[in-house]
């Protein structure tokens, strides 16, 4: 799908914008379950898309950086968003066990801490959503954090997702 | 190769991170230690001579003429050995560098480091590395090392508090400057509870306020009312906050240079049919609006604004790898890596996309103003104010 919405742009570089405002970014995340039970369809929509994105790599690469680090910079956009249900046609889902482990998120980073004192107040249900623990997201920020390499049929997916004009060449 | 003092039996990007910058930190202390042990070798020796000739006996006479014909040979053997540091520290560079590549980034290996770039002993140019990633990492680490600076946590504990009078001055000093047909409303806005932005960004904000907020998430506000209350816990030394801070944190210098991007702002948002609260209404989504004000469009010039940034956070990955060490630095005595670097610089005057972002939200008393701060780049998707004028 190209090129993106309105809608899509004014959410993503407004409430889910953790560049331009951080609390704004955490109170989103946290207020998705409430939206979508409420049928609020801007939501709906900015979640559809953000899934379709993801499956054509069709978000134009980010400056100074990669389609793939584009393409992964949104899986974590929407890990942080809807969950830990891989978003629908991911070519490259992320393996589950690598969540609040190796995989740290910007609401996990800025969030989570190990005491409710340094926790964003939504924090304890935004991980038990993801079955994640304060301690254990907290323990990751000393350990590993791995960033998954381009797979080998990268390139191959590209050309095929532009030449189905799902995506334009950046 | 052992690195002291970094991460305890950490091996992710921050860990990698962490090891360049402490290997190529350490090869500048290195070389000077040694250029300095080299040039006092010299001296030394050249003393002993001198003073061997001083006991005008035939037999120290030639001693001393032995002693002084090797001073040139014990500097050369110094300069070897500073070259010889040089080339055992890029290596080891080098080779966390492609572990970073491959591992953390994604891309090839590394080509080989180019023994014959990499500058004369005791220097270590960013030229010997292969073009590309690597070469950019360490010209931007290089670079960074030489400007950035580490507050400890105890520095960032004492800090004083900030005083609520010169908040309010510098508020009212914005107010006074900005046209008097917007003036009401940029006090509403201003002075509203949920609005910081004159508290975090204003010009009475200091260098070393930007640098504890950016290192330590400490706010610029600390200890006024309304402000976080922001700690290291005095029993564990854990930063305790909910202060929530990215790498960069920025003030404009002068209420001139905070009220122009602002009155720009306005110019635009007033001239729609309902005014600036019915162009807020269109530009919202969901009771959110976002908007980015060029530099040009601001009326804005280098030494408007003034900032600090996390050292090596030049793209987004990078950054992240840098929040997290800043988190892990926060974290308690005994557990804790060192501090993170910051590094001063003026968004305006380095960056050619720079301005101001500006954002509001809709709450049950209207718009609210939520932030406002000068920024080196738009984030992604902020709208443009160019396009909506």
């Amino acid at each position: 799908m190209i090129p993106r919405s309105k809608n899509f742009r004014g959410l993503l570089g407004g409430w889910f914008s953790v560049e331009t405002h951080i609390p704004g970014y955490i109170e989103a995340c946290e207020r998705v379950p409430a939206w979508l039970a409420e049928g609020k369809q801007e939501i709906i929509d900015f979640r559809d898309e953000l899934a379709v994105h993801i499956r054509d790599s069709s978000y134009p690469a980010l400056p100074s950086m990669t389609q793939w680090g584009t393409d992964e910079w949104l899986r974590d956009l929407w890990f942080d968003a809807f969950g830990p249900d891989t978003p629908p046609g991911d070519p490259y889902p992320v393996p589950a066990a690598d969540w609040g482990t190796t995989r740290l998120t910007p609401y996990m980073l800025h969030a989570v801490d190990e005491d409710d004192e340094g926790s964003s107040e939504g924090a304890a249900a935004w991980l038990a959503q993801r079955d994640l623990t304060a301690q254990g997201v907290y323990g990751a920020f000393s350990h590993e954090m791995i960033r998954r390499p381009e797979p080998a049929d990268y390139a191959d997916h590209l050309r095929r997702a532009t030449e189905a004009g799902l995506r334009e060449d950046g | 190769m052992p690195v002291p003092g970094t991460f305890g039996g950490v091996s992710g990007s921050g860990g990698v991170r962490r090891a360049i910058e402490t290997l190529l930190r350490a090869h500048a202390d290195v070389s000077r230690s040694l250029g300095g042990a080299s040039s006092a070798a010299a001296v030394r020796v050249t003393r002993v001579a001198e003073v061997a000739r001083e006991a005008r006996h035939p037999v120290t006479r030639a001693v001393a003429d032995d002693v002084e014909a090797a001073a040139p040979a014990v500097e050369r053997a110094m300069a070897e050995l500073t070259a010889e540091t040089g080339r055992v520290l890029a290596t080891e560079v080098h080779a966390l560098l492609d572990l970073l590549a491959v591992s953390h980034h994604g891309q090839e290996s590394l080509p080989p480091l180019d023994l014959g770039r990499l500058g004369g002993p005791g220097s270590l140019s960013a030229e010997a590395f292969p073009s590309g990633f690597a070469r950019s990492y360490v010209a931007t680490v290089l670079g960074d090392l030489s400007r950035g600076a580490a507050t400890s946590k105890a520095e960032a504990a004492a800090h004083p508090a900030a005083d609520q009078a010169s908040i309010d001055a510098a508020r009212e000093r914005i107010i006074a400057v900005v046209a008097p047909e917007h003036r009401a409303r940029v006090r509403a806005w201003l002075e509203h509870p949920d609005c910081h932005a004159v508290e975090i960004h204003g010009p009475q904000v200091g260098d070393r306020e930007l640098e504890l907020r950016a290192g330590w998430t400490r706010p610029p506000d600390h200890g006024t009312e309304g402000a976080d209350t922001w700690q290291v816990r005095k029993d564990d030394h854990k930063v305790v906050s909910k202060h929530r801070a990215g790498p960069d944190a920025s003030a404009f210098t002068s209420a001139e240079a905070f009220a122009r991007p602002l009155e720009a702002f306005l110019g635009v948002a007033a001239r729609h049919p309902h005014g600036v609260d019915g162009f807020l209404d269109e530009c919202a989504d969901l009771g959110w609006a976002a908007f980015f004000i060029k530099a040009d469009q601001g009326g804005l010039q280098p030494g408007d604004t003034t900032a600090r940034r996390g050292a090596g956070t030049g793209t987004p990955p990078a950054a992240t790898d840098w929040i997290r060490m800043r988190n892990d630095a926060m974290k308690k005595d005994g557990e804790c890596p060192p501090p993170v670097r910051t590094i001063s610089y003026d968004p305006i005057a380095e960056h050619p996309d720079s301005g101001v972002r500006l954002v509001f939200r809709h709450g049950d008393d209207g718009w609210v103003m939520v932030t406002y701060y000068p920024s080196d780049s738009p984030a992604p998707d902020n709208q443009p104010l160019e396009e909506l004028t």
